[in-house]
């Protein structure tokens, strides 16, 4: 039964991947004027068609189409977790957790300007059914305690409360409750590493040194030679640099010297592999580049599912950068620029 | 493959007759023109003929305006000549008389049009039983119609079900979502838009009308009939027109197919001054007949290649074209 479920995963994902959207696509999205063009553009032309049926292009709003597009990676996510189950690794536990914090810290950021109640207006209505969390009653929050209230019964709460009691916590509390947040991410993902094969493993040490690598290297430039903060945050369990190496990282004195040091890791080789200026960037674009790659070589489904999930993210992500740059009024050429894995004709 | 024999004919004569000679000689297909200035020094000063075939267009203009009638052209028996001025004569007389009818016509799908839209409009909201222009006419209160996506009303009733302020009204109920209309004090009405907007409210504009929306239904689908009745008398108008004009046009149509046709071989002649010179092949066993039609053409002269030693060079290529053109077929 596991083999014939991993092999359905192979060949959905792949099958997934291949309506992803091209070149051309992206080209004739950032050459787009107007959002109702690009979300026009969207529903004739590419595989989103089916989630944007819903929706008259002539009305189309910058929320709504960008609610509609993660609901599209949803629905991905559940498609290929339906085989995932059936072969013992239960990572859809891990998406519901990462979903439910990203809600949580997007609540936290309204909360933080002062408009508490516009979350209702990016509120994804279609994880209800999947999250631990009332939605709506975050929608209702006007304050931390509040929040608080509304979360009481959940793993949340406890990670939270003792934010209660810092002072001058106002408009900090996204800032504050992240790392509080993400650490149940981490923590999750150690206990999955008991059970999890070495591919997965591999892809969440590379995807945690990946997203860890350009935090610390942001620190770096902003604050200098301040490692005790970044060391704090730092899962040792989930990374695969040495200790040492992270030590080295950690002890630089600002953004150029840490470069200077990564370059002499493991992820050296890949990062003078590419053009690049700014490590955030490259980072995204070496990711892209390996799920592709270990989309279409891996044989471990899970592997293949979770790099097939990253790709599509990337895409949502890309279509994003997208609809701000026509909102803005930026030329194609500029928007091509800050997309990630699309080759195009310059 | 046996090669039927041909022979080279050289004709000449004045530039007024170059059309009577393509027409009784050429058109029938046996005729296989060769470009003349080939056949020619160039220090004799002929030139080929550059010119615009005015034919085609004119085609086209005919074709477009059965077209627009909606009518087809059919051949006729009678075969007659037209020249390009009397053809575009005829399009304009035909076009003018028809231009009239097509405006008001125009106009009229237009009313028929809004009227099919504003019917449509007010089909999601049949069950309001109150007068629509009283009710856009309030002094106190905004009324807007329109329609909530599914995504938006779960979070209307969630956030704002209870809000005084608000009262929104889904009069139709489809799988994407509620047609209704809500209702909010005009103080409060740019704060509550901003509001609608944000739960992606798909304002519509209704047109204005007085009466309950299905007496208003009713209006319009009476006077989409009226629309209609005067749609079909102008297609009557417009058929009486055809059916005088239609044996002209289809005339003037045949006559310019094959005007066209003609006029298209002229580049192959060599011209100077008032002079033509034609070149081309014909079957040796039709040089008798060749030669008879073009003895009823005046002032023609024509020079057919006897001898074998004169010919045999261009039968030879003839052949060899043949040969080819035969494979290919």
């Amino acid at each position: 039964m596991a083999n014939k479920a991993s092999n359905a995963i192979l060949a959905k994902a792949r099958a997934m991947y291949g309506h992803r959207l091209t070149p051309e696509d992206y080209e004739a999205l950032a050459a787009c004027r107007t959002l109702p063009e690009v979300a026009s553009y969207l529903k004739n032309h590419t595989a989103y068609a089916q989630v944007l049926s819903q929706m008259n292009p002539a009305f189309a709003q910058r929320n709504r189409l960008e609610l509609e597009l993660h609901h599209e990676y949803f629905r991905k996510q559940a498609a290929l977790c339906r085989y995932e189950m059936s072969i013992g690794q239960d990572i859809y536990r891990l998406f519901i957790l990462q979903a439910d914090i990203q809600q949580l810290l997007t609540c936290l950021r309204y909360l933080d300007s002062g408009r508490p109640g516009d979350y209702l207006f990016v509120l994804p209505s279609f994880l209800q059914k999947h999250t631990q969390l009332n939605l709506y009653a975050l929608a209702s929050v006007t304050d931390f305690a509040s929040l608080l209230t509304a979360l009481e019964g959940t793993p949340y709460y406890s990670r939270l409360e003792p934010l209660a009691e810092l002072k001058d916590a106002t408009n900090r509390l996204t800032a504050l409750a992240a790392p509080a947040l993400n650490g149940m991410v981490y923590d999750e993902l150690i206990e999955l590493f008991k059970h999890a094969s070495k591919g997965m493993q591999d892809y969440y040490r590379r995807w945690y040194d990946l997203h860890m690598l350009p935090v610390v290297w942001r620190t770096k430039r902003m604050l200098g030679s301040h490692a005790q903060e970044s060391q704090k945050r730092l899962r040792l369990g989930i990374t695969a640099l040495p200790v040492k190496t992270w030590n080295d990282l950690l002890q630089a004195e600002d953004g150029d010297a840490f470069v200077e040091e990564l370059m002499r890791t493991r992820y050296g080789k890949e990062f003078r592999s590419i053009e690049w200026t700014r490590l955030d960037e490259a980072a995204g674009q070496l990711q892209f580049m390996w799920c592709e790659k270990n989309l279409r070589f891996s044989t471990d489904p899970v592997v293949v599912l979770l790099c097939y999930l990253e790709l599509a993210k990337n895409e949502i992500t890309n279509i994003t950068h997208i609809i701000e740059g026509v909102r803005y009024g930026l030329p194609k050429e500029q928007i091509l620029d800050t997309l990630i894995g699309v080759d195009y004709a310059a | 493959m046996a090669v039927k024999k041909r022979k080279l004919v050289q004709i000449s004569g004045p530039m007024l007759q170059l059309d009577s000679f393509l027409q009784a000689c050429c058109a029938d297909g046996r005729f296989e023109p060769e470009q003349a200035m080939r056949y020619m020094s160039v220090s004799l000063g002929y030139a080929t003929l550059s010119e615009e075939n005015p034919y085609p267009a004119i085609v086209q203009h005919l074709e477009d305006l059965a077209g627009q009638i909606g009518q087809s052209l059919t051949p006729v028996v009678k075969n007659e000549e037209i020249t390009a001025d009397e053809a575009n004569h005829l399009i304009d007389e035909v076009s003018a008389q028809l231009h009239s009818l097509y405006t008001v016509r125009q106009e009229l799908l237009e009313q028929r049009k809004m009227c099919v839209e504003g019917a449509e409009r007010y089909s999601h909201f049949k069950v309001l039983n109150v007068n629509i222009e009283d009710v856009t006419n309030c002094e106190y209160v905004a009324v807007r119609f329109g329609f909530l996506p599914l995504v938006g009303y779960e979070k209307f009733m969630a956030q704002y079900a209870n809000d005084p302020y608000i009262l929104f009204m889904p009069c139709e109920e489809s799988a994407e979502g509620y047609w209704g209309v809500y209702f909010t004090p005009k103080q409060k009405q740019r704060e509550v838009d901003g509001i609608f907007s944000m739960l992606y409210f798909e304002r519509m504009i209704v047109p204005g009308a007085a009466g309950t929306p299905e007496e208003i239904i009713r209006n319009f689908e009476s006077n989409v009939q009226i629309l209609d009745q005067q749609l079909d008398e102008i297609s009557a108008q417009v058929s009486a027109i055809w059916q005088e004009q239609k044996e002209p046009i289809c005339r003037a149509y045949q006559a310019a197919q094959k005007q066209a046709e003609v006029f298209a071989l002229r580049r192959f002649a060599a011209c100077k001054g008032k002079i033509f010179v034609y070149v081309g092949w014909i079957p040796a066993a039709d040089e008798k007949q060749f030669t008879e039609r073009l003895e009823a053409i005046p002032n023609l002269r024509v020079v057919v290649k006897e001898s074998e030693k004169e010919s045999s060079h261009f039968s030879i290529i003839s052949a060899i074209k043949k040969r080819f053109s035969d494979r290919s077929a």
